[in-house]
Formats: C-alpha cells, structure tokens, sequence
C-alpha cells in the first residue's frame, strides 16, 4: 500500500472509488451501431434487411414511385403528376381561370424562365421519378427470377414515362432528332451533358418495349399497379405524339380493349374503379394531401381552392361547339347559378355563385372537403380517339368513324356516326379529344403535335385572369420550358 | 457550464432579491407601406391606370392615360373586391385626380394591427439567491420565476427555475468533490407557425394586407356579424365571397382567401412544456508527485411536451375535419465523461502545467409524436378525445464522440509562457475509417510589462503579446436544405412512409463514405496593454484557413438529387479584432468609462475542386469571397414606360440592355462586385456612475455588406394578388417618368424580378441597450439588516437608428435576406434589487 507522506490516511480507502470511476466512464459506445438509432432508413440497414430474405425493400422502392407520382412535392401546387396535368391544361386553349393563385404562373405563361419555382419543379419531378427508377433498374441483374424482373421492368414504364413528358416539356415535340435537349441519367449522382432528342426518344421507346414484352405474362393486383396494358396505352401516346400510325393504332386498340365505356359521365372521375380507368391511385384518409390535390383545384364542386378565389372554366368557344345533346356538355355550368343551388345531381351547393361555363367535370365524394377522390391517369376513352385518329390519319375512315362512333354514342344518344373524311374526319376527331380529355392533362400537348398555338384573344366569354389573355405562335420560346439554371450552373 | 455565481468560504449568507418589470414592444418601423384605406385605393387607382395604359400600348391599341384613369375607376372594386365607403364601385376615385371622392365616408376601418398585437404585452419576473459558506464547504441556491406575454396576442412563456450548488473540499485531506444541480420548467403558447412565410405569420399578414380589407365580417349595411367563437365576438372575415338577401354581393378578398391569421391564433393552441435537468458532478484526487486526478460528469435532459391543436374554427382543413390534434413527446439527453490527470509545479522560475484528459460524448434524442382529427369539444387536447388516427411519427437519434486531450503550459519566471495541446477525436457522424482526427496547437505569450527594460514607463500597467497556430475540427452536417444535423454521413439515407398502406422506401440524402472532419488551421496574434490606469487596449489579427470543407456540393438535379456532402475546398478567413476602454473620468462622485470595439471580416476561396460554384445568388470561385453575389443585374427603368431594363451578355460578350427578363436571367448574370459580408462590425457605449446613479449605453454599428431585400422587392413586385405596396411615390408613373424604380405593375412580374436591384447595404447603427439605476446605501437600511437597495431600469434592443431602407433589418438575418422575419423586439423594464445581509 502506498502512504501519502503528508496525509493521516491512506489512499486504498480511495481505490474503490477509483475504479469504478474508470469503469463507469471509460466505456465509449462509438462503434455500436444500433439501427434504432437512425433518423432515417440507412443504406447498411436496408442491406442488413435484404440479406434477411425477401423483397421487402424491392417493393418498397417500387411503391415510393407511385406514391410520388401521386403526391409529389410539398408545395400546394406540386401534388405529382395530376398537378402536371393541371399545369399544362392551364396551357392550352381549353381550360381557363379566372383569378390567380396556385397554377397561375403557367395559365399567363410567366412562369417560363430558368430559374422560376416551376421550371424547377417539373425538371425535379420528374428526374427523381428517373433517379428512383433507376436505383431498381441497375440493382435487378437481367438473370433474375421473374417475379423479381417485374419490378425492372415497371421501372423502366416509370423512367420512360419521366423522359416522355421531360422531353415534350423542355423541348419543341416536333425538334429534329438530332437536337440537343436534355440528359439522360444513369443512377450514379454524377450527372450528364445533354442528349440528342432522338436518343432521349430511344431510350423511351427501348424502355416501353421491353417493359411491354418483359409485363406479358404479369397479373397486376390493382389499377394502381403498371402493367403491360399501361404501358401499351403509353406506347399509344408515344406513337401517336411522333406520327407512327400504324404502332398507334395496334397499341391504342389493347389499351382502349381494357375495361368498358361508361354511359354515366357526370360521377366526378374519383373512383380508379370506374369502368373506364386503366391506371390510377387510390386515395385514403391517410394517403390525403388535402388542399394540396387534383379535386381542390380542379373541382369548384368539392370546395378546395377552385370556387374559393377563382373559377375554372371551359373556353366558352369549345363549349359552344359540344353539341346540345351531348352529356359531356354537362361538365360545364350552362348559366350562372346562385350560392347554394346543386348543380350535379348527387353533390352539393357552394357557398360562392358559379359563373357560366365553370367546370363541373371532376368532383369527390362522399361528402366536399375531404378530398379523398382517386386519381385517374389513364383512361380508356382517351384511346378510342388515339385509334380513330391513327385510323384517319391512316386513311382508314371508315374504321375511324364507327371508332369514334363507338365512344361517341355512349355519350350522345343522338350522335350520328361522322360521314366525314380525310382532314375533316380527323378535325372532328380531334375536337371530341379536346371535349372527352378535358381537364385530364392531354390538350397542351396535343397543341405541341398538331401545330397549334396559343390563342386567348379568340373572344372567349368565359372569365379569363388579368394577365392571362396572350397570344403565344406555335414554336414560340414560351411554348417549352427553358433548362433550368440550377442545371446548366452544375453542368461542368 | 461555466458559472461566476458561487458561494464563498467563511462568509456570512448573502441574501439577494431582484424583481422587474417591463413591456414589450416592436423594435423597429416597418416598410413605408400605405396606412389607410384612402391611400391605398389611390394608389391602387394608379397602379390600375398605368397598367391599362402600358398594356394598351404594348397590345397596338393604346388609350389615352384619361382612358386608362376611367378603366381604372370603373374597374378598382372588381380588382379589390372592397368598397369601405358609401358612394358607388365606379365613383369611389375621381379619374380626373385619382383622388378619393370627397363626398365619400369611411364605414368601417379595421386594423390587423390592433388585433394581432398587444398594446401591452408585459413581462415579469423575480429571482432570489442565497450564497455563502463555512469551513472547506460553500454553497449557492437561488429560485426563479418569469412570466412573458409576447408581443403577438396569445404568445407567452413562463419560466420556473432552481438551483442548488456546493462544494466541499480537504475531504480526508485529499479529496474534493463539488455538485450543481439545476431544474428549469417552462411553459410556452406559441403563435402557430409564427415566422415562416405563411398566411399565419402575423407580421406578414399585417405588413402584407391592403387595409382595405377588414378583420371582421360585415353584412351588406357593414354592420359587424356576430360570432360565438370569436374571442371578441365578431365573426372572422376569412375573405370569402359574401352575397346578401338583399341581392348584393361583396368579394371575395383577393389576398390570402380562406386565411385569417387572427381565427388560426385564437382557435390553436400551440404549447411546448419544458423540463430542464443538468447536473455536473465532480471529484477530485490528490495523488503523488503533485498529480491530481479529478473526475468530471454532466448529464443534461430535457423533456418536452408538445401540443399542435388546431380547433375547428381554426381553418378550412380545420373545419371539415373537425379539429386536428398533434401531440408529441421529446427526450434530449447528453451525457459527458471526462478524466483528468493534471500536474503544476513551480521549480523556481519555471513553472509546468500538464493537462492528459479523456473524454466521451453520447448525446441522445427521441421523438413520439401522433397526429388525429374529429375531437370531442374545444377543451381539452388530448389524443383520446379524438375519433380519427391520421399519422404517427417515432424515431430516435445518436450521437457519440470520444477524445483523447492534452495540454502543456510552460512557464518562466511568470513573464514567458510556452502553450501546446494535442488532441485525437473521432465522431459517429463519420465511417468507422474516416473517424479520427489529430489536432494540435502551439503558442506562446510574452508579459512584456514585467521586463526590466519597461520599469522606467510607469504609465503601462500591463502589456500582453501572445501568439498562437493551431487546428481544430468540425463535423457538423446538415441534411439538404435544413438545419438538422445528419449524425449518420457517410451512409444514403432513406424515408420509409406509405402508400394506401403498402410500405413505400425514397432516397432523402446521399452518404459520403470517405467525409471526415474539416480541419481549419488558425493564427493569431493578440496584444493587451493598461495605460496611465486608464486605459486598456486589446489589439489582434486572426487568420484561419479551413480545409476540406464540410461543403453540400451542387449535383445537376438531373440526377436525382441537388447536392451532396463532400469535403471540398478551402477558404481563409481573416481579419482584425481591436478593443479600448478608457476611463475618462473617476473621482469620488463621477466615474465614466467610454467603450469602443470593432472587428473586421475577410473571407477568400483559395481552392475548389470546379472552376466555380454557384450557389442561389453567389458564386463561388478561387480568389473571392464564398459570398460574392453572381446575379442578373439592373440597368434602371426604361423612362419611356416604366419598364425594368436588365443587362444581358450579347453573342460578342457585350454587356447590353433588354427588358426581357428571361433573356438577362439566361445568359447575362455577372459578378455584381458586392458581398454579402459586412467589412466592419462593432459597437461603443459609456457606463457613468455619479454619487448612487449609474448609467450605461451601448450602441452596435456594421458597415458594408449587401442584402437582398426580397420582402421590399416583393411587395413593389406585386402580382393579380392585391397586396399593400410600399414606396409608391418613387415608382415610376406617367406622372413620374423619372422615378428611380420601374413601373408597379400587377400583369407584368419582369418588373421586378430577382436582380441586383434588391441588393442593399448591409449598414447599420443601433442604440442595443440602456441601463439606469440607483442604489440606496444608507445606514437606516442597517436596521432592517439590508445592504442595499437598487432600483433600476433596462431597455433592450431600444432603437435601430439607422438603416438602409426603413423596415429593413439586417440585423434579422446574417447574410441580409429579408424573409418574412418576426421583427426585433423591443424591451423596457423597471426592477428593484435588494441585498440582506
């Protein structure tokens, strides 16, 4: 034992206390790692989950890009894809509003900059729909088992479905292949140079063909899920937007083969289980993203933003030409109506008058203000016009008449099959597009094919917003988006 | 922590009450925003006037600026939505003037002000202490209470604390050990969502709204409507479009429809309940030879209870859901070990010092958190009172950190001083093989005031020069975009949330397997001299050059992701730190110290892996600042119509004017040769003490810098959203061609887009505080056994005296960007303080 010189005591009483000292608080914890202890999902942990079995994490990352696509990004205006569609209708000639708020900026076309928020968003959106894709695409090994390959070849519908808009939003429709237009991504967070427009429409192509070949032999569970029918209905769109006619019409036929037609239009599109819908996404109390969704902006009906500060509307031109017969002229107010009164059989009044011409196409149930309407992205009606058109632009009018015909007279018990043919067979065509699509996302696009550009000095009466009244030629700066400068800065 | 409150040894108990009151009030003025109704509809008739006038012209069929004053006229209340006034929409301004009719009476003027504000919002609190000590034990103890009622209605805080500390020593001989012990309880009822730049920030809303629009509802005769759920009775005016049995309509507000900050306040109750425990615990040894082992714990823990309640009335959301309840829970703990062995010994002149520690870190946080709606009754918000589960939120976060330190003084003959410490740190935020890290630093100091050679200059009490060069570590990382700290860097991380029930697995952030710490390497020299005993001066020069930079480098958002975590680059700050107080005059009665300080900030870029980097508005290249502005930039008003004129680069590389903003934003940015740091920064006051009365004052002071000012820009950048509008008189109209700014203009936002227009000087000066007293210190005191008695008076934060544009603050924020900041407040309080003894 030691003896301190200087004290009376000894220093053993103090070795106790001592060591329990070091053994209490020496311990470090630094290299445990507790999965428990992680503000977010680890890559070390997935990989820890994926070693335990199962596809688990494969499903995961799959249902990721369909919630995505269904609910977006945070901000009121950024709710996925449908608010895409909102967005680019609000571009065209048919759909109007008449005051701003959320939307705005593409109805009066000022959005179109480098570095406005929307520019961002949409280049964002979609690229991480891409990105996400991806991440499954380059994990899956082509050898896989089938039900495995699955999962590839969904996100490869998913990744082509990202490049098709991409490509149409951020470069003319009608450019040459040998364009510049925007890159093509790997997966790896290095970034690219810009490609060709004729590659990026490859990549589309390569994507949907195979994912059409690989999805043959698969049963999808719900119509929330891709499958081959899907993408057959995009390979429609993406033949029909590049002029193939005769892939447009093979394609358009399998789609518009799903489901049946429904003869009631006016139940507000809020029900994937509608006859007509062939992909789409459920949404529940829980998967809500409240005012942030399709119906508070697009139905007046379901009382979000639309009707609050704003109308939106049918250009009244357009509707002057759905014939009086016709049901789909009920989507439309046909007067302007007090506070209160119901104007669709099975909803409700609004507290705000409903001026002429205000949509009424799209409402949700059961009650207003819950907003728990589905979200329907692809529609088999779109793909009797997609088939007529293909037909007509193929000279086979008669086929295309009894097709449109077909559509049509579910609609109208008093339309008589078009005798018209050649151009004019497919101007009628196209105008039943411009009614049966509307609101549905299709028509700016539409505009980009077929040449035609922005006119709001048509004398329209229905309510326009200040601002909003321009003219934009075909082939104009302002009909596509510019890349934005938050890209171009880190292209180095 | 450190502490100055402690007890003595041998000493008699000292007792000491403080107790104060005081008011809060706002700080500074806001922006130059139109106050009154009658303002704004002329200004708004201008705005209307000169828009139908550009537009005409612009579209080839142009009006007279009569012909655009009567679309104005006949068009005003379509835009607004509102006529406070009793004359009809179309007479309301004259288009001959552009004066409000004469003849017209004001029905109703309501002020956001006066309903989201308190007039009075006061504060209190009181704080006892008792110190003292007996032989080898002295003890503290005091206990507090504050209670705060903030500046927006509804907003307070109260605060309870106790605190208990001792120390002991000689304990057989050898030991010491030593306790603080504190508690604080605090209450809070926030202003929901108060700050962001939402429709419920209470400062916006009112800076943004025109007052042409009411904060009540009001019926077709503008006779108030009735509310029962309204705290003053009158229904809330959430903007909506009103028709009337009598066949009139009004609306709807065409600003912030369905919002109403005022209804979201009083119908939420937003609470925090705070408990604070900290205990520092130590121990120390004598051992042999001199050495000392001494033992150090501090374990810190705050639990909070939080509650989000919105009641039904509180919104829209609110309303068809019936009420939306959030109530969380939060545990924050931190735990801190260390061992020290020290050793200090003089062997005549010289003397050691030696310093080997260990230490760990484990701070720990978790979260629980559900979200429900559909409530039982406004009273009580509680998660079983609720009908509908809507989401839950639960996770847990670690952060750990070890080191092993060292320190070594040298010193001789107590006038030369040789400093060095090692230290070798890891942290759980880097991989397991990037984690540790050395660091070191060596300095000397020199009392130049003990050398013989100063012995004949009586007038330099002391003089100091030191020196030192070292490195030190950081490992803070923030996830993209927030102000969070990633503890888990080096891995990707992802977000598992659901889709109608199916688990769904994105990518939040990118991991970076080879981050490590970012050493920053630093030199400093520093002198200290005390003249005549009068004055003291501190003179210094630092230079500090980070390297691998922690830095979130951009990615295209092509891949996916914005930015990614690296260590990237590095950048040198430097810059001069000098201090003087001087005492001006000190006799028996008047004594009066006079203060100065200022510093001085430079930052350069000395490597970046890319040849530049931008980031939002600066650019980042080798050779500037990291905070250069790379912008498009402003080229006046296009004195013709009123158009903003940018400046773009041309095929040649010119720099040439256009009005179209797209074009200038594409390929015309540039260095603006501004920064956003200020070059000096500093303050200077004055403590005077005459006979019982002290005064002290301090004012704070920047110079140079620039900020954008986005709030002000806002505004003037008006959209179809009507908006109050700020500075109109210096806009440019038909009447006032030569205004310095572009033409206000609701259907052309080019007017003032993102430039170096926003850009404002960063200078300031500001009285930051005032202190008053008065001590009684007679001896009929005695008899009540008090010491003294103080009374005194404090203001804080009194007066921004000068800044660039009235209502901006730079101050708010440290890079100058307005946002929709809650403005700085000011204090003003009275207390008395009493010493027993």
């Amino acid at each position: 034992m030691i003896n301190i010189k200087y004290t009376n005591m000894r220093l053993d009483k103090f070795i106790p206390l001592l060591t329990a000292i070091l053994i209490i608080s020496s311990c470090s914890d630094l290299d445990d790692r507790d999965f428990a202890d992680e503000r977010f999902y680890t890559s070390s942990h997935a990989s820890a989950v994926s070693a335990s079995g199962g596809s688990t994490g494969l499903v995961a990352l799959d249902a990721s890009i369909l919630s995505y696509l269904m609910a977006g990004e945070s901000s009121t205006d950024e709710f996925g894809l449908k608010a895409v569609d909102i967005a680019f209708d609000l571009r065209s000639n048919d759909l109007d509003m008449s005051g701003s708020t959320w939307f705005g900026g593409y109805h009066r076309y000022d959005n179109v900059l480098p570095n406005s928020n929307d520019t961002e968003h949409l280049w964002e959106f979609f690229y991480r729909v891409i990105n996400q894709a991806n991440g499954i695409i380059n994990t899956i090994p082509d050898d896989s088992p089938e039900d495995i390959l699955v999962y590839k070849y969904k996100s490869k519908t998913y990744r082509a479905i990202a490049y098709f808009y991409l490509i149409r939003i951020f470069q003319h429709t009608n450019a040459a292949d040998s364009v510049e237009a925007i890159p093509i991504d790997f997966g790896d967070f290095v970034g690219e140079p810009n490609s060709t427009v004729g590659e990026v429409k490859q990549l589309i192509l390569d994507d949907l063909t195979q994912a059409y070949n690989g999805l043959q032999g698969y049963s999808r569970s719900s119509k929330e899920e891709v499958d081959a029918t899907v993408v057959a209905a995009f390979l429609a769109r993406y033949h029909l937007t590049y002029e193939n006619w005769t892939e447009a019409e093979r394609f358009a036929s399998e789609a518009m083969a799903f489901g049946s037609l429904s003869s009631d239009v006016a139940h507000g599109f809020d029900e994937i289980g509608l006859s007509e819908a062939i992909w789409g996404s459920v949404i529940t109390a829980q998967t809500t993203t409240f005012y942030r969704s399709f119906f508070s902006h697009m139905s007046q009906i379901s009382d979000g933003y639309s009707g609050w500060n704003h109308f939106k509307s049918i250009n009244s031109n357009l509707y002057d030409l759905i014939p009086s017969t016709d049901e789909r002229k009920k989507w439309f107010a046909d007067q302007e109506y007090d506070p209160g009164v119901v104007i669709v059989p099975g909803s409700w009044g609004h507290y705000n008058f409903t001026p002429k011409y205000t949509m009424l196409k799209f409402w949700d149930g059961p009650t207003y203000g819950n907003f728990i309407g589905d979200y329907i992205y692809l529609r088999n009606a779109e793909f009797y016009l997609t088939k007529a058109e293909a037909l007509a632009r193929l000279n086979r009018d008669t086929e295309a008449q009894q097709v449109l015909f077909d559509l049509n007279s579910t609609r109208d018990a008093s339309y008589v099959k078009s005798t018209s043919t050649g151009q004019a067979l497919i101007d009628e065509i196209i105008l039943y597009r411009r009614i049966e699509l509307f609101g549905e996302g299709v028509a700016s696009f539409d505009m980009a094919r077929l040449g035609v550009g922005l006119n709001r000095q048509d004398g329209r009466l229905n309510p326009v917003q200040p601002g909003a009244d321009v003219v934009v030629p075909v082939g104009s700066d302002k009909m596509i988006f510019p890349i934005p400068t938050l890209e171009i800065d880190a292209q180095q | 922590m450190i502490t100055t409150k402690k007890g003595a040894k041998n000493r008699k108990p000292q007792i000491s009450i403080d107790s104060r009151y005081g008011l809060t009030q706002r700080g500074a003025k806001d922006y130059n925003v139109t106050q009154s109704p009658a303002e704004y509809y002329e200004t708004y008739h201008s705005i209307l006037s000169n828009s139908e006038f550009y537009r005409s012209n612009s579209n080839g069929t142009p009006l007279t600026i009569g012909n655009a004053r009567q679309f104005a006229s006949t068009n005003l209340i379509n835009r607004l939505g509102y006529n406070l006034y009793d004359v009809a929409d179309a007479d309301l301004v004259d288009p001959s003037t552009g004066k409000l009719n004469p003849a017209a009476n004001l029905l109703v003027d309501d002020r956001w002000e006066d309903a989201l504000f308190r007039d009075n919002a006061n504060f209190s609190s009181t704080n006892v202490n008792i110190s003292g000590g007996a032989e080898k034990i002295d003890y503290y103890f005091s206990m507090g209470t504050e209670e705060n009622n903030g500046y927006t209605v509804q907003s307070n805080f109260n605060r309870k604390t106790a605190r208990l500390k001792v120390n002991a020593s000689e304990i057989a001989n050898v030991v010491s050990i030593g306790g603080d012990v504190s508690y604080a309880k605090s209450n809070s009822q926030f202003v929901p969502l108060d700050g962001g730049t939402s429709y419920n920030n209470a400062f916006q809303w009112t800076r943004n709204i025109a007052p042409i629009y009411p904060v009540y509802q009001y019926d077709e005769n503008w006779d108030p409507i009735l509310s029962n759920i309204s705290n003053s009775g009158y229904a809330y005016d959430m903007g909506s479009f009103q028709s009337f049995p009598n066949g009139t309509t009004r609306g709807a507000r065409n600003y912030g429809q369905g919002e109403h900050p005022l209804a979201h306040i009083e119908q939420s109750d937003v609470t925090n309940e705070t408990d604070n425990f900290n205990t520092a615990l130590r121990a120390k040894i004598d051992l042999p030879f001199d050495i000392k082992f001494e033992y150090i714990l501090n374990y810190l823990t705050e639990i909070d209870k939080t509650t989000y309640f919105n009641k039904p009335g509180a919104s829209v959301g609110a309303t068809s859901l019936n009420g939306l309840l959030t109530n969380g829970r939060n545990n924050f703990s931190a735990l801190t070990n260390q061992q020290l062995l020290t050793w200090k010994k003089e062997f005549g002149r010289h003397t050691y010092d030696v310093l080997l520690g260990h230490e760990t870190y484990v701070e720990e946080f978790t979260t629980l958190s559900v979200y429900k709606s559909n409530i039982i009754g406004t009273l009580s918000p509680i998660l079983d009172n609720t009908a509908v589960y809507n989401s839950a939120s639960n996770y847990n976060t670690k952060y750990t950190t070890e080191g092993y330190f060292s320190r070594f003084i040298y010193g001789l003959d107590n006038t030369y001083y040789l400093n060095a410490t090692a230290r070798y740190d890891a942290s759980s935020v880097f991989h397991p093989d990037e984690r540790w890290g050395l660091f070191w630093s060596a300095g000397a100091s020199w009392i130049v005031s003990n050398e013989e050679f100063l012995s004949d200059l009586d007038f330099i009490n002391f003089a100091k020069l030191a020196a030192s060069y070292g490195t030190a570590g950081n490992d803070r990382i923030f996830y993209p975009g927030t102000g969070t700290r990633n503890f888990v860097a080096y891995e990707n991380q992802y977000v598992i949330d659901e889709n109608n029930g199916a688990l769904t697995q994105s990518l939040y952030s990118l991991g970076g397997r080879d981050l490590s710490w970012e050493k920053s390497t630093s030199f400093g020299v520093n002198l200290e001299i005390g003249l005549f005993d009068k004055v003291n001066l501190a003179l210094g020069y630092y230079s500090r050059t980070s390297n691998d930079l922690l830095f979130a480098k951009p990615l295209q958002p092509s891949t996916g992701q914005n930015s990614r975590d690296e260590n990237f680059g590095s950048m040198k700050n430097s810059g001069v730190e000098a201090e003087i107080s001087w005492t001006a005059v000190e006799n028996e009665k008047l004594r009066i110290v006079l203060n100065a300080n200022l510093s001085t900030l430079k930052n350069e870029l000395t490597e970046l892996p890319r040849d530049s980097i931008q980031v939002g508005n600066f650019r980042r290249v080798v050779g500037r600042s990291a905070y250069d502005y790379f912008m498009v930039e402003s080229a006046g008003v296009n004195p013709d119509n009123g158009n903003a004129v940018y400046l773009t680069t041309d095929e040649n590389g010119d720099r040439v004017e256009t009005e179209d903003y797209s074009e200038a934003a594409t390929n015309g940015r540039t260095f603006i040769n501004k920064s956003a740091l200020p070059k000096v920064n500093g303050g200077f006051g004055t403590n005077i003490q005459y006979g019982g009365f002290d005064l002290g004052v301090q004012f704070a002071y920047q110079i140079g810098g620039y900020g954008l000012d986005n709030v002000y820009f806002g505004l003037l950048g008006l959209g179809t959203e009507i908006e109050n509008v700020p500075d109109y008189n210096q806009t440019w109209t038909v009447d006032n061609p030569t205004a310095s700014l572009p033409r206000v203009d609701p259907l052309v936002p080019d007017q003032y887009r993102n430039s170096d227009l926003r850009l404002t000087t960063l200078g300031y000066l500001s009285l930051a505080n005032i202190n008053f007293g008065y001590t009684f210190n007679n001896d009929n005191l005695d008899k009540y056994n008090i010491k003294n008695i103080r009374l005194y008076g404090i203001v804080n934060n009194a007066s921004l005296l000068y800044s660039a544009r009235q209502g901006y603050d730079p101050r708010l924020n440290s890079l100058g960007a307005s946002s929709g900041e809650y403005g700085a407040n000011r204090t003003m309080s009275v207390g008395v303080n009493i010493m027993f003894r």
